[in-house]
C-alpha cells in the first residue's frame, strides 16, 4: 500500500489514542466516543443558524448577506448510524466559504432507532422544503445542488435519481451506491484503513431491515434503472485509492455518463475512506475541498 | 472512463484549427501555431514584470502587496521545444491570484536550438536567482517551490531532485517522468487526445537527441536513485485519464511515497493532456487550478500559521 505520509502518521496517530473499534460497539457507545474527539478549529463565517426544515434539524451556512445565493444540500456521512452536525461543522464553512454560496447540512434520522427508507425521506423532505422556502433562507430555489460523503454521498446520488425539486449539481464524495458490497475494491481493500468492509457491514446491517431489497433504487443508486439516471444533474464523483467503496463510486460516475449526465471524476491517490471530512489533519482535505468547492460554485453560479 | 463533454468539444474545436499533430510540424510551425492560439488572460495581478534572472527572461507574478509571500518558480510545458511566458500567462496569472503566493514564470532555452541540457540549466539559474534576490523580488527564501506542467513539470521534478536551493514543495501537472516511454497508458492513449505518443518521441529526440540516454535521471526523474527520491520536498501531481503520460506521473508520486516522501496524486479521469493550461475552457481545469493553488497556499504559507 502506498499511502500518503501524512495518512499513515495520522492512522498511527487514531491508534494510539484508542476507543473502541465500530464493529464492536453499539451505535450509542460509538456516537458517544465519537463526541469526546476533539475537532480542529473551525473557519469563521458569516452566518450560521439551525433551521427545521419540515421537521427536519439542519444547519443553514451563509458566507455573505447576498440574499440570492446558491445552495448547496449537505448530507454528512457516518455510515447512516454515526455522524453528527457538529462533526461536520468544519467541513460545510469550509465549503461555504469557498464556494461563496450557502450550504444547508442536515441531521437526518440516523439507523438503527430509525432503519432505511428514514434518511432518505428526510434527505428528501430537506430538500423539498428548502426549495419551497428558498426566501426564507436567503437562496436562488432554481440554484440548488445536493452532496454528501459516504453515506452522504449515497442519499445525494438517490436524491438526485429522484429529484422532487430542480437540482444544477450533485457533489458525491466517495458515496456508497452498492448495499451488497459486490464491487472489487470491497476486497481489495477490504481492511481500510478506516473504513473496512466489516465495518461497513456493520453500518449496513443497521441502517437496512432484515429481508431488504438490497439493489433497491432507494438503496443502491448504483442498480437504479436507466431511466432514473437519464436527466440527473451534472456530477462531481471524489474517490480515494485505498477504499473499499471506491469502485462503487467510480462505476456509478461511469453509469452516469453512459446516460447522458455530465460527470467529473477525480481519484485521490495515497488516501483512502473518510480523508476529505479531516481538515486541518490531512493537505489532502484541504485540497478536496478547493476541487469541490470549485465545481459546485460554478455550476451554483448559474 | 469517456471523454468529458467538454474536452470532446474543445478538442474538435482545436482539430479544426490545427490540421497537424506536433509530430507533424517542425518546432518553427508548432511554435506559430501556439502563438496563435495562446490564450490572453485579462485576470488582474497586484504585480506583473519581465525580470532578468542570471540572463534568464522572466516574468514575476505578486497577488499583492508586501514582502512574506512564498514563490513558486513555474516551468512552462511544450515538450522542451515550444511554450513561452506568454502560452502560460493565464495559468500563473490564476496561481498567484488564488494561492496568494508569488510565480516567476521562467522562458528557458527551447530545443532543438538549444537541446538538454540547456533548458534545464535555465531553470536552476532562474531559482538560484530567485533565491539570491528574495528580498528585492519581496518573497521569503526560505519558501521557494518549483512546479510546471507537462515538460516543465519534467524540469520542475528534476530541479527538486538537484535542489540548487532549499525547496519546499513541488507542483508536477501531468508531468513527464519517463523517457523510456513504456508505460501502460503510452498503449491505451498513444492516439491522443492533443498529445500522441508519436509527439512525445519527437519531443524526447528533439530534447535530447544523442547527447544522453532516456534512462538519465535529469531527463527521467523516476530513475534517480532512492536516496534522491527521499531527499525530495513534498509534491501534488495531476494526472489525466486519457493521457499517454498518465502512469508515469502516478508512478513517480508512489515513488516518492515509497521513499517517504508526501505526494498527493490525483487523477483527473476524463481530462486529457494540456486540460491544466485549458483551464478557461474546462472546468475539471478550473477544479484543478483550484486544488494546486490550494497546495501551494498551504506549502508556502509562513511556519507559524501551519
Amino acid at each position: 500500500m502506498s499511502l500518503h505520509p501524512q495518512g499513515i502518521a495520522l492512522l498511527e496517530m487514531m491508534a494510539s489514542l484508542g476507543g473502541p473499534l465500530i464493529e464492536e460497539s453499539t451505535p450509542t457507545e460509538y456516537r458517544a466516543f465519537q463526541a469526546t474527539r476533539v475537532m480542529p478549529p473551525t473557519e469563521d463565517i458569516h452566518e450560521v443558524r439551525d433551521v427545521s426544515a419540515g421537521g427536519v434539524p439542519c444547519r443553514l451556512y451563509r458566507p455573505n448577506a447576498n440574499k440570492n445565493l446558491g445552495l448547496l444540500v449537505y448530507y454528512h456521512g457516518g455510515g447512516w448510524v454515526i455522524g453528527s452536525l457538529d462533526g461536520y461543522d468544519a467541513s460545510c464553512r469550509a465549503l461555504a466559504n469557498r464556494m461563496g454560496h450557502a450550504v444547508l447540512s442536515v441531521d437526518y434520522r440516523l439507523a438503527p432507532e430509525h432503519k432505511y427508507p428514514a434518511a432518505v425521506e428526510d434527505a428528501l423532505c430537506s430538500l423539498r422544503w428548502a426549495y419551497d422556502n428558498a426566501d426564507e433562507l436567503g437562496i436562488d430555489p432554481n440554484r440548488i445542488a445536493v452532496g454528501g460523503d459516504s453515506a452522504g454521498g449515497n442519499l445525494a446520488a438517490i436524491v438526485s435519481q429522484q429529484r422532487p425539486v430542480p437540482l444544477v449539481f450533485q457533489l458525491l464524495i466517495y458515496p456508497a451506491t452498492d448495499m451488497t458490497q459486490s464491487r472489487e475494491s470491497q476486497v481489495e481493500n477490504a481492511a481500510g484503513p478506516i473504513l473496512t468492509a466489516p465495518v461497513m457491514k456493520w453500518f449496513i446491517d443497521h441502517y437496512m431491515p432484515e429481508n431488504s431489497d438490497m439493489k433497491a433504487e432507494l438503496a443502491s443508486p448504483l442498480f437504479s434503472p436507466d431511466s432514473l439516471l437519464k436527466g440527473a444533474p451534472p456530477a462531481l464523483i471524489i474517490t480515494a485509492q485505498y477504499d473499499p467503496l471506491r469502485d462503487e463510486g467510480e462505476e456509478y460516475g461511469r453509469r452516469l455518463i453512459a446516460n447522458g449526465v455530465t460527470t467529473s471524476m477525480v481519484r485521490y491517490h495515497g488516501m483512502f475512506h473518510a480523508f476529505f471530512g479531516m481538515l486541518g489533519l490531512l493537505d489532502d482535505a484541504d485540497t478536496a475541498h478547493s476541487l469541490a468547492a470549485s465545481m459546485t460554485a460554478k455550476a451554483l453560479n448559474g | 472512463m469517456t471523454l468529458h463533454p467538454q474536452a470532446e468539444r474543445l478538442i474538435a474545436l482545436m482539430a479544426t484549427r490545427q490540421q497537424k499533430s506536433f509530430s507533424e510540424q517542425t518546432p518553427q510551425e508548432a511554435r506559430a501555431a501556439r502563438a496563435t492560439t495562446d490564450y490572453k488572460s485579462d485576470e488582474h495581478v497586484h504585480e506583473m514584470r519581465d525580470v532578468n534572472a542570471l540572463g534568464v527572461k522572466c516574468r514575476l507574478y505578486k497577488p499583492r502587496a508586501g514582502n512574506d509571500m512564498g514563490l513558486l518558480v513555474f516551468f512552462h510545458g511544450g515538450g522542451w521545444v515550444i511554450g513561452t511566458i506568454e502560452s502560460h500567462d493565464g495559468v500563473c496569472r490564476s496561481l498567484a491570484n488564488q494561492s496568494g503566493h508569488a510565480v516567476l514564470s521562467v522562458e528557458y532555452r527551447l530545443a532543438p536550438e538549444d537541446p538538454f541540457p540547456a533548458g534545464l540549466e535555465d531553470c536552476i539559474r532562474a531559482t538560484l536567482w530567485a533565491h539570491q534576490n528574495a528580498d528585492d523580488i519581496g518573497i521569503d527564501s526560505t519558501r521557494i517551490a518549483v512546479g510546471g506542467d507537462s515538460a516543465g513539470g519534467n524540469l520542475a521534478a528534476v530541479v527538486a531532485q538537484l535542489q540548487p536551493v532549499p525547496l519546499v514543495f513541488q507542483a508536477l501537472i501531468y508531468p513527464v517522468t519517463d523517457c523510456r516511454m513504456g508505460t501502460e497508458s503510452y498503449i491505451e492513449n498513444g492516439a491522443g487526445p492533443f498529445l500522441r505518443s508519436a509527439d512525445m518521441a519527437s519531443f524526447i529526440d528533439l530534447y535530447i537527441g544523442d547527447i544522453t540516454s532516456p534512462e538519465d535521471p535529469r531527463v527521467s526523474p523516476i530513475m534517480a536513485s532512492p536516496a534522491t527520491l527521499a531527499s525530495c520536498p513534498p509534491a501534488v501531481i495531476i494526472t489525466a485519464g486519457h493521457d499517454p503520460l498518465r502512469d508515469e506521473g502516478e508512478q513517480y508520486g508512489h515513488a516518492l511515497i515509497a521513499n517517504g516522501v508526501e505526494a498527493s496524486i490525483v487523477r483527473y479521469f476524463g481530462m486529457f493532456h494540456g486540460f491544466f493550461s485549458l483551464f478557461p475552457w474546462l472546468d475539471d481545469g478550473k477544479a484543478a487550478v483550484s486544488q494546486v493553488s490550494s497546495a501551494i497556499r498551504a506549502a508556502l504559507a509562513p511556519p507559524r500559521s501551519k
